[in-house]
């Protein structure tokens, strides 16, 4: 049985998609923790402003630095929990092994929008990183590189997720088809 | 054959999203695919900055504060709390319960200038408790998105102050210029349900005769108080501050986030586990919104690198019956644009095309902008496209299905369409009340 599994290439793909799920789920805490802490900063920069009259630049920069990897972290969640949105009225009513090819499609078209995201931005975020960019403002933040590579970063993970999801389809279109 | 790429490109978009691929997949790859077939791959290295430009936006980092608070309060069942006793309130009258909930809609609309937000948050405060209070669903989602991006064009609205800096007017003038409008949509709304409560009373049944008997009298006022007070407060103290210009909307939502903890805390409900399933589905909701404002992206490269402004223009100047075919034509183009463009995009791109058109033509500006803020809130409401159906749908609970959201947007598109014809045939509406306090 065990022989079985290694060998059966399904049964491979399948153990990579549950890795990709157990990484994306991680990504999931890690985004949420970083949601929290953004709330506590803009309360933090608001208390700041009103009551003691001023508010770091550090911390005001770090509002956005946090809210972009929430954003582009957030939307490999989105996979991975189907939470994104579509127009279901054709979709409901298609039988279950056209609906299995028709994600499996648009999941394979997800992974690679995903590596073209990750291609077009080499020199966007070859030009940050190879001057190490910071913030241009005194008291400001030091790497907003970081804060640009997170971009390629995070549609690697999201091309991940979207093959695990494939396979997954895959997997389902060969049980439905019997 | 390719300077049509750009309408293939929009009708390619439609086709997706009628097999039914996600939103965000879909927009990517027509954006992708018609841009190598037009203009080959050099545009897209626009893209991530543009993606960039898009998540750290700092009027973005409202939508998972406001989401969160949306969510907060729904969790800790204050929402609901609220919903209810207002329904007990209202004694045997339908529809009270939509009749708030379009009162809040558009206060909300009108301080977060963020129709995703606006909308998500609505549907997680209102439509659990509606549902369960035997509403019709597609009647709920109506009021719901109607109200939601009514706010948008309800001053202070970012849509209003960026029109301003476009057209060349003084945001003061647009704000007096859509007070009027927006109101009389805000009424015809709430009329609207009200005589919908008559003739269909099944759609929205107050609370059982029963159950209302079961608590009366000063009991009830307690409770009111009890059950109001902290949510009203609270809504009312984070849009205040953003109308009287005292706070950014980023500002007031991170206060409001806090808040909504808080008021977990008061009613003895905050659990950590409760923090913590916020914080995932605050995530998750963004994250969807998120999603679709960075896949758009391609899209307007695309849009833009295969010349579909020219297109615009081109047909612009073809058209018969002068300025009033012209403006026929602008209303219907923005229509059409407002299923695929934000508005913001629309705004920088389509816009300045066609304005000085109008200029030319001695077109009244203010009534101008009226129209177009008008005309942008339905867009964002009509099936198949609309934004506001997709933002509803991933956020209601899954027997809410896409029929009855297209069903019940239907009256409120109609009576948009009245507005707007309204407004078309008597400007007085909007130039009204910049010219009698002197803005």
């Amino acid at each position: 049985m065990h022989e079985y599994r290694n060998t059966n290439p399904m049964n491979k793909a399948l153990a990579f998609a549950d890795a990709v799920d157990r990484v994306t789920r991680a990504a999931s805490a890690l985004a949420s923790a970083l949601l929290l802490l953004m709330i506590a900063l803009v309360f933090f920069n608001v208390f700041g402003r009103y009551v003691v009259g001023a508010s770091p630049v550090w911390a005001q920069e770090l509002e956005w630095h946090l809210m972009a990897p929430i954003a582009l972290l957030g939307i490999t969640v989105l996979m991975l929990e189907k939470g994104h949105v579509r127009v279901d009225m054709v979709f409901e009513r298609l039988p279950e092994r056209a609906q299995h090819a028709l994600d499996l499609f648009s999941m394979l078209c997800g992974a690679v929008i995903a590596v073209l995201f990750i291609k077009y931005s080499a020199g966007f975020v070859d030009s940050a990183w190879s001057i190490r960019e910071g913030s241009p403002d005194p008291g400001g933040l030091p790497a907003r590189y970081v804060v640009k590579a997170m971009i390629p970063f995070a549609f690697g993970l999201f091309a991940l997720q979207c093959l695990a999801n494939a396979i997954r389809h895959a997997a389902a279109l060969r049980r439905v088809g019997g | 054959m390719d300077d049509m790429l750009a309408i293939y490109m929009i009708l390619g978009f439609m086709c997706a999203l009628l097999i039914g691929m996600p939103v965000g997949i879909g927009i990517s790859v027509a954006g992708f695919t018609f841009g190598w077939m037009g203009f080959g791959d050099f545009l897209f290295n626009l893209v991530p900055s543009r993606i960039y430009g898009v998540v750290t936006k700092y009027e973005f980092i409202a939508i998972p504060l406001f989401v969160y608070m949306g969510v907060m309060l729904e969790k800790s069942r204050v929402a609901e709390d609220m919903l209810e006793v207002i329904g007990r309130l209202s004694g045997r009258m339908n529809g009270s319960m939509a009749v708030a909930l379009i009162v809040v809609g558009v206060l909300m609309g009108a301080s977060t200038g963020i129709v995703g937000a606006t909308v998500v948050t609505l549907t997680m405060l209102t439509m659990p408790i509606l549902l369960k209070r035997n509403y019709d669903g597609g009647l709920a989602a109506g009021a719901i998105c109607a109200s939601g991006t009514l706010g948008q064009i309800i001053p202070p609205s970012l849509v209003l102050i960026l029109l301003a800096d476009i057209m060349g007017e003084s945001v003061g003038t647009l704000f007096a210029a859509a007070m009027m409008p927006g109101l009389m949509l805000a009424g015809l709304y709430i009329g609207f349900i009200l005589v919908l409560g008559r003739l269909r009373p099944d759609l929205m049944p107050p609370i059982p005769e029963a159950e209302r008997a079961e608590i009366r009298g000063w009991a009830l006022a307690r409770k009111a108080v009890y059950s109001l007070a902290p949510p009203l407060l609270l809504v009312a103290g984070v849009l205040g501050t953003i109308i009287g210009g005292i706070a950014a909307p980023t500002e007031a939502a991170g206060v409001g986030a806090v808040l909504s903890i808080v008021i977990a805390l008061i009613y003895g409900r905050l659990t950590f586990a409760m923090i913590w399933s916020a914080a995932q589905s605050a995530l998750r909701i963004s994250a969807m919104i998120f999603f679709i404002l960075i896949a758009a992206q391609v899209f307007s490269v695309a849009f833009r690198g295969l010349n579909g402004e020219d297109i615009v223009q081109d047909t612009l100047a073809l058209l018969p019956g002068g300025e009033t075919g012209a403006l026929i034509f602008l209303m219907l183009l923005l229509f059409v644009l407002g299923f695929f463009l934000e508005w913001i995009e629309i705004s920088y791109i389509a816009l300045p095309l066609l304005l000085p058109f109008f200029v030319a033509s001695g077109t009244d500006m203010v009534w101008l902008a009226a129209l177009i803020a008008l005309n942008l809130q339905t867009s964002f409401l009509t099936p198949p496209f609309g934004w506001a159906l997709f933002f509803l749908k991933g956020a209601a609970p899954p027997l809410v299905t896409t029929a009855m959201i297209y069903r019940g947007v239907l009256p409120f598109i109609a009576i948009q369409v009245v507005a707007l014809v309204m407004l078309f045939n008597f400007p007085a509406i909007a130039t009204w009340l910049p010219e009698a306090i002197g803005w």
